[in-house]
């Protein structure tokens, strides 16, 4: 597998209250072609300022990030970022925000493009939804939006951020199997980040724990269990369960540092 | 793919589930019409005229027996009063003469203050350093009541229009321009770094997601400025003036002429009350994403 994203001796300080607060430091990790890695931690041991140093909205203090063997600076039309809250425009009706980030590459709206639009909001189950606001929409719908508004545009990796966080247990579980169907078809690079150990081992195919501040990468734990994965039922499997306790003595360390 | 989620409306009740068993004929028919929902507003329309109504009696009826008619006048003297007033022969000038005076000033000076008010708010929220060197020049500025800088225009710009004018101008100026600059402020952060790595250019953010996220706190300034401008122009007139609505309650309050005060009270009342729809529907038609709440939204009235 051919790495598409390398991170290399990452770190990264900022100023809070007049200290110096290292959020990261020396953080390393390719990300395979094509592979889903999740990304576990404590909650302030920099998962998300990771994620905005991929996507581009910052640099990092130290190191560097190189797409597809070049180093990167600043935004990548490539890399696409989900993040936690939906930041739907609540003016603008499902379709419409799918539509945004064409208007904004200024893909004009040909057939081809309506065609693609129409099958992704099949694809996630929004049909007959079109035409609705946001605030007339569910969080598991919105979400839902906010996935496929990244996918329109064809990006290569896409990260996320706690993309499920905000939703209640059965959503979910639906979210992460359409998830799973999106990835298989699509085949993109996923760098995913979670509080929840169940979902990062469901989805996965690397599993990253991360340290409490400043984080860096405790381990990485590869989840061999096959695919496709049953979303509900792969809780029961021995394999699935050797991984989790495995992760979840880790990451109990850590989560008793930090509180 | 199963849907796990539902939208969140729900269809109307069927009104007859909630039938009591025993009503029946005229009672039926009445019950109906307290709980059908498409007659809502017909209802509060109704009330609202109801209530109108006895208060007018009340009003004519206490006027001359429970109280001197010179002090509260009475509805039948505002009738006879306003098309005397309003008649165009009227030496001092018609009703209207006046009237058209105070809405031009108060229209130009709305309309400049306005436009300026919304450059400035989005120039400032887009230039950070310059916003917190000047804030607290601005505050100051706008602190103290407007009436003070009333005689300073007027020595500076006569007592024709222009000090009417400008006194509104800067009234709306700073309602609007704050509460620009606070919707500008107040664009999720998360939203545009979302909208910049959607491939989003500075000038494509600007017009796609800070305009119209910043618009409900834009129109909410505009809206309140209405009954704001309309003081600084009547204030302006009831200084010095030989023409408009603040001259004439000026000349009024001296003539004791109360029936003349309480006509060009009701005169304002039904001009802001007119502008403030107009800006409503202006407002429900460029915010229709929004939520429709049951209430339409008023102005807040100056004390």
């Amino acid at each position: 597998m051919t790495a598409s994203l390398s991170i290399r001796q990452v770190g990264k300080r900022f100023l809070s209250r007049g200290t110096i607060v290292h959020a990261m430091s020396d953080v390393n990790l390719d990300v395979g072609e094509g592979e889903f890695v999740t990304i576990v931690g404590p909650s302030g041991c920099g998962k998300s300022t990771l994620l905005n140093i991929l996507a581009g909205l910052f640099p990092p203090s130290s190191g560097e990030v190189h797409f597809r063997g070049e180093r990167t600076r600043g935004l990548n039309p490539e890399i696409g970022y989900v993040t936690q809250q939906d930041n739907l425009l609540p003016w603008r009706t499902l379709r419409k925000n799918v539509l945004l980030p064409l208007e904004f590459r200024g893909v004009s709206v040909s057939n081809g493009v309506a065609e693609r639009v129409q099958t992704l909001i099949d694809k996630v189950g929004l049909s007959g939804f079109e035409n609705h606001y946001p605030h007339e929409l569910s969080g598991g719908m919105r979400q839902r939006v906010n996935i496929i508004r990244t996918l329109i545009c064809d990006p290569r990796v896409i990260l996320m951020d706690e993309p499920f966080g905000p939703l209640d247990a059965q959503t979910r579980l639906t979210l992460q199997n359409q998830l799973l169907e999106l990835w298989r078809e699509e085949r993109k690079t996923i760098v995913f980040i979670t509080h929840d150990l169940a979902e990062a081992i469901t989805l996965a195919d690397r599993v990253v724990v991360m340290t409490g501040r400043p984080g860096t990468i405790k381990s990485v734990t590869p989840v061999t269990i096959p695919r496709p994965r049953d979303v509900y039922h792969i809780h029961d499997s021995q394999a699935y369960r050797e991984i989790y306790d495995k992760l979840w003595e880790e990451l109990r360390d850590e989560v008793a540092k930090v509180m | 793919m199963a849907k796990t989620d539902e939208v969140k409306s729900t269809p109307p009740e069927d009104l007859d589930l909630l039938l009591p068993p025993e009503v029946t004929g005229l009672r039926l028919l009445w019950w109906r019409v307290r709980n059908a929902e498409e007659l809502r507003w017909v209802r509060v329309a109704a009330l609202r005229v109801i209530f109108g109504v006895i208060m007018i009696v009340l009003w004519e009826s206490a006027s001359g027996t429970l109280i001197d008619h010179r002090t509260i006048s009475s509805p039948s003297l505002l009738v006879t009063s306003f098309f005397e007033i309003s008649d165009p022969a009227n030496p001092d000038g018609s009703l209207w003469v006046h009237f058209s005076y105070t809405v031009e000033n108060t229209f130009w000076g709305y309309l400049l203050g306005a436009l300026a008010g919304i450059m400035f708010g989005f120039l400032l929220a887009e230039i950070e350093v310059v916003a917190l060197v000047i804030e607290p020049f601005i505050m100051a500025f706008n602190g103290v009541p407007r009436i003070a800088y009333a005689p300073l225009f007027i020595a500076w710009f006569g007592i024709e229009r222009q000090p009417k004018i400008i006194l509104v101008m800067t009234i709306v100026f700073f309602l609007t321009f704050v509460s620009t600059f606070a919707g500008i402020r107040g664009v999720s952060r998360d939203l545009i770094n979302v909208s910049r790595v959607l491939g989003g250019s500075k000038l494509a953010i600007l017009r796609k997601i800070v305009i119209p996220s910043a618009s409900p706190w834009i129109f909410n300034g505009l809206k309140i400025s209405i009954p704001f401008g309309m003081v600084g122009a009547i204030v302006g007139e009831y200084i010095i003036a030989d023409k408009g609505l603040g001259y004439l309650l000026q000349r009024y309050n001296n003539e004791y002429y109360t029936t003349g005060l309480i006509l060009i009270i009701f005169l304002l009342m039904i001009l802001v009350i007119m502008v403030n729809q107009i800006l409503n529907w202006a407002e429900g038609r460029a915010l229709r994403w929004r939520p429709t709440s049951r209430m339409g939204q008023e102005t807040v009235i100056p004390g």
